[in-house]
């Protein structure tokens, strides 16, 4: 009997819920990410006290056939997103009249800070010797205010730029022996104002790779390394916009799709720290500030697919900045720096590319860099002005030419045609001690000149089959119209697979640099100059101890060893030419090598990441007659600790901690005074013999995310230099160089910055 | 050249901005060379000239200084060479010596010598260089009983006789004016100086030949560093006739006057040079 009271109960609640639901009427909605607005597909969605549940399409969009009418609550509850309970109502009338609107659900993530902290991004890697800052990797890096180039400066083997600098130090080689490239083509240079921040936009970008000793035969004309900027495809599932301040410049960026095929991305970007410096140098007795220093900057892609097996990919890069003051008196320790100075530099690249593929093994690259550069510097009757135009065509095709080969055959070429005028003494400098501008060799001249740099490389991998083996005779042939040279340069490399996730690698090979065009000009330079030359050896491995999980250790450590010749180096030298005593300006003579190991330690887990980075190092070069010294960029030890770790509620805390050896000076015993020009000309004591003090800086930042329905606002402090440590960075000496004192660098400097996106 | 000029920017930031207790350039006090006139910077070769420098030694208070004085084709100090003339086969002594600055000054013309600039200098040289001219190199040093030595160097201009008759002369300093007025005695109060002359007579407009072809016409500009014993200046160089202001000491010294010293100089080897002792 009691059985037969509980089906009858059971059949009562069943008969009262078919009632209701028959009175109910259908109710539609999406479901989409709080703040970002990305549709979540096969989500689960409830209505309570109904138990309905109903299953997100690849839209985000759900639907219920019959919700009765009163209150409910809609409740999501998914792995990674915080648990939603969202309260609605449907009187009787709307749901009989049928007035119900498509509701929108809005599902917060548990956690926006999805950045690590400056960890090599997983990625297939062509080159072994390629590291990578992922665009979320760089934009939350503490101390470089989320630039992508500043933040290169925590890869492993990168060296610690010199005073108040930003240039990018690959391994001990000078800054000059590194090329900067944008979608794979040279651009004159990466940042504006030596290092105030970088020539692009941060926001646009998507990834930053350094090629370090060893890299391979697609780029030349580099004996150091590459540093390359890529940008990233525009999203296309719908408009995307952000803006974003902070204290010396604001910028904005749009993107979205064209049609079904295509999508474009446009940011720009403007400073504000003219107005900040202006008013600091309102005042100053040195100086008036005639036009602030400013900068802008404008990035833009369009990416289509041209058909189903060709896609087009257009990129636009523009660049200028400038200022201007006046010296109110001839600078102390020299007298040719007076009255107007004034300098700006623009440039812009247009990179059309196009991917072809002929079939399932083979594809094909093309892209065409074009572009002008211009800088002008002009100091009283002191000037010089540079026109550059470029272009660029680079193509690739890649073959996979069975199981086990794959193959690819390119060229990288550029042509130079440049105009520069200048006024301006010879400028010398030894030891990393300038001497007075004054006391150079003044020079009048009206240049123009044109060269050309074809390059052509076979890249190719053989993965032996059934062996752990994979070897890269790869080889890079070029020609330089500006040195009449045509050089070979082969660049093997092989691979040993220990494991899937252990592997050993060795790279090394020829590379050449042909002279800048000023150094083999025949007014400035030497016309006989040849490119110069550097060997790469590279060995190293890898190990990744997550074993296919997102937790664990990777460990990599790679010695590398760079020896340098035909470094060009200043001559006072005189030689006959055409019959005439002639200055030989510049020679092949200088030579160099640098060897250390650099090794980095990197922890990927929840809520912690971080890494363990050291590079030990001798970089040294000798001249002729004289012993081999230190460079410039020799570093000993450099030994950087990051890590970051979410706090919850969209709080994250990220530090980076770094130690170098000091960097090397060249003691100075006296100065000559040239009577001519009032100044005083230094007696260098053997190059770079002594050391500044350890370099140590701690550098914080917090960064904060609010979640609103449709937009998402971020706010961040980095705090450069938190311990306020008085690192000494460079030396300022009195006019006779009998005395000098050190000058710090920069001291605690904490800023902010906001950006909002939709 | 890129290079040049980011050193260059760095060099404005940091010597123009710069603030330490590194000595000012233009105090007196040490052993010093001020100036070093050649009473022809620009010569044919063959042609002599005499030169004479200007010695401070006010910390000395009278003590015997020795000086050497070598010239030789100059080794490309403006490209880079060490400003001296050892080991150079042409190096040849212009003048050696000893003199003792005199009270109060302790600041005064050093012995002038004479220098012959060697007829082959301009042999070989291009065409170009003929007209602008290349540089013959004169060191002088100056020494002190106790060691202390100052070194200088001077460039003298050699360009050919016949293609650039037309050569750079020296710029005229005649005094100093003080409030407007020439400067006789110490003002007692803050006063403005500036260089007194036919400045617009002593500024030379001169031709150059460009390596890439064609000339150019350029015009002096005239500098004028201002040294000081005691008191301040508030600045210590002027372009043309522009104008500094001097304080007078709060207390006058006792072992030594006053002392001022204006050096003009064209930036082409030409200078003038002014004395005063109050």
């Amino acid at each position: 009997m009691k059985r037969w009271d509980v089906v009858f109960g059971l059949s009562l609640v069943f008969a009262s819920s078919l009632a209701w639901a028959e009175t109910g009427v259908r109710l539609e909605g999406k479901l989409l990410e709080r703040g970002t607005r990305k549709p979540l597909s096969g989500f689960s969605v409830y209505v309570l006290p109904s138990k309905q549940k109903a299953q997100t399409g690849p839209s985000g969009e759900f639907f219920f056939d019959s919700v009765p009418p009163g209150e409910f609550r809609f409740v999501v509850s998914a792995s990674g997103y915080r648990r939603l309970e969202q309260p609605d109502t449907q009187t009787e009338a709307q749901a009989l009249a049928g007035e119900n609107q498509p509701r929108v659900l809005y599902l917060e993530k548990e956690s926006y800070q999805v950045y690590e902290t400056t960890i090599v991004g997983k990625q297939k890697k062509r080159d072994d010797t390629q590291r990578t800052l992922k665009r979320e990797q760089f934009l939350q890096a503490p101390g470089s205010g989320g630039d992508p180039i500043k933040a290169v400066q925590n890869l492993p083997g990168v060296n610690r730029p010199s005073a108040f600098s930003s240039q990018v130090v690959i391994q001990g080689s000078g800054p000059q022996d590194t090329r900067y490239l944008l979608e794979g083509h040279e651009v004159p240079l990466v940042f504006h104002f030596g290092g105030l921040s970088s020539v692009v936009i941060p926001e646009a970008v998507d990834r930053v790779e350094t090629l370090s000793a060893g890299f391979g035969p697609e780029y030349g004309r580099a004996t150091g390394g590459l540093v390359g900027v890529w940008t990233r495809p525009a999203q296309k599932d719908r408009m995307h916009g952000l803006a974003f301040m902070d204290v010396i410049n604001a910028g904005a960026l749009i993107e979205g799709p064209i049609g079904a095929e295509s999508s474009y991305l446009v940011s720009v970007r403007k400073s504000y720290i003219g107005a900040v410096l202006g008013a600091i140098a309102k005042g100053n007795e040195d100086f008036n500030l005639t036009v602030a220093p400013a900068y802008s900057d404008l990035t833009a892609v369009f990416e289509t697919r041209l058909t189903p097996i060709d896609e087009a990919k257009v990129s636009f890069f523009g660049s200028q900045d400038g200022l201007e003051f006046l010296l109110k008196e001839p600078v102390k320790q020299d007298p040719a720096l007076r009255g107007d100075f004034s300098t700006g530099t623009a440039f812009f690249r247009l990179i059309p590319e196009v991917t072809h593929r002929h079939g399932a093994n083979t594809t094909s690259r093309w892209s065409l860099g074009m572009g002008r550069d211009w800088i002008k510097v002009v100091n009283g009757e002191t000037y010089f002005r540079l026109k550059v135009f470029n272009l660029t065509p680079k193509g690739e095709l890649e073959t996979k030419l069975s199981s086990f080969w794959t193959t690819y055959l390119g060229f990288d070429n550029r042509y130079v045609w440049a105009t520069a005028n200048f006024s301006a003494p010879s400028f010398y400098s030894a030891g990393g001690v300038p001497n007075p501008f004054s006391t150079g060799q003044s020079r009048i001249a009206d240049v123009t000149a044109q060269s050309s740099s074809v390059g052509i490389f076979s890249r190719n991998e053989i993965k032996l089959p059934d062996s752990s083996w994979t070897l890269m005779p790869n080889v890079r042939g070029d020609y330089f119209s500006a040195t009449h040279e045509t050089l070979l340069a082969p660049r093997p490399a092989l691979r040993y697979a220990l494991s899937e996730s252990f592997f050993l690698r060795g790279a090394g090979g020829l590379y050449y640099q042909p002279p800048a065009e000023q150094y083999v000009d025949a007014t400035t330079g030497n016309p006989d100059l040849k490119s110069s030359r550097a060997t790469h050896v590279s060995i190293g491995g890898e190990k990744d101890f997550r074993e296919g999980s997102s937790r664990g250790f990777v460990f990599s450590s790679d010695g590398f060893w760079k020896y340098m010749d035909r470094e060009i180096i200043p001559s006072s030298k005189l030689v006959t030419r055409d019959g005439n005593l002639t200055p030989l300006n510049f020679s092949n003579e200088g030579k160099g090598r640098v060897y250390g190991v650099q090794s980095e330690l990197k922890w990927s887990g929840d809520p912690w990441t971080g890494a363990i980075i050291y590079t030990l190092s001798k970089s040294t070069r000798w001249n002729p007659g004289q012993p081999e010294y230190s460079s410039s960029y020799d570093q000993t030890h450099l030994l950087g600790f990051l890590g970051s770790v979410e706090l919850g509620r969209n709080w994250k805390l990220s530090s980076r901690f770094r130690y170098a050896t000091g960097n090397p000076k060249t003691p100075i015993e006296g100065g000559i005074l040239d009577a001519d020009n009032d100044v005083y000309v230094p007696i260098r004591g053997p190059y770079f013999s002594t050391r500044l003090s350890s370099f140590y800086q701690l550098d914080l930042r917090v960064d904060k995310k609010w979640a609103f329905d449709t937009w998402i606002l971020s706010l961040y402090l980095d705090v450069q230099n938190a311990t306020n440590r008085k690192n000494p960075e460079a030396l300022v000496y009195a006019y006779d160089y009998s005395r000098a004192a050190t000058i710090d660098g920069l001291p605690i400097i904490p800023t902010f910055g906001l950006k909002g996106e939709f | 050249m890129k290079n040049f000029f980011l050193v260059l920017l760095a060099a404005v930031g940091l010597l123009g901005c710069s603030k330490n207790d590194l000595p000012d350039y233009n105090v007196l006090g040490g052993l010093r060379v001020l100036a070093v006139k050649a009473a022809s910077p620009e010569l044919s070769p063959g042609d002599v000239t005499t030169v004479t420098p200007v010695v401070s030694d006010i910390a000395g208070a009278g003590r015997v200084l020795s000086y050497t004085a070598t010239g030789c084709p100059d080794p490309g100090v403006g490209l880079g060479a060490t400003p001296s003339c050892e080991g150079s086969p042409m190096s040849v002594t212009l003048g050696t010596g000893t003199f003792v600055p005199t009270a109060p000054s302790f600041t005064q013309i050093a012995p002038s010598f004479t220098v012959t600039i060697p007829s082959e200098l301009l042999d070989t040289r291009s065409p170009l260089d003929q007209f602008n001219g290349i540089t013959y190199l004169i060191t002088y040093d100056v020494r002190a009983v106790n060691g202390e030595m100052v070194s200088t160097f001077k460039r003298l201009i050699v360009s050919s006789a016949t293609s650039k008759p037309q050569k750079n002369l020296n710029p005229t300093l005649s005094g100093v004016l003080g409030a407007g007025a020439p400067l006789v005695a110490l003002p007692a109060t803050t006063t403005s100086l500036m260089v007194d002359g036919d400045l617009s007579a002593s500024v030379q407009s001169y031709e150059v030949l460009i390596a890439t072809g064609g000339s150019k016409t350029l015009l002096e500009t005239l500098i004028t560093t201002w040294f000081l014993s005691d008191g301040g200046l508030n600045h210590f160089r002027t372009v043309g006739g522009d104008v500094i202001n001097f304080t007078p000491p709060d207390v006058l010294p006792t072992v030594h006057s006053v002392v001022l010293v204006a050096v003009m100089r064209d930036g082409r080897g030409g200078e003038d040079f002014w004395i005063g002792s109050f």
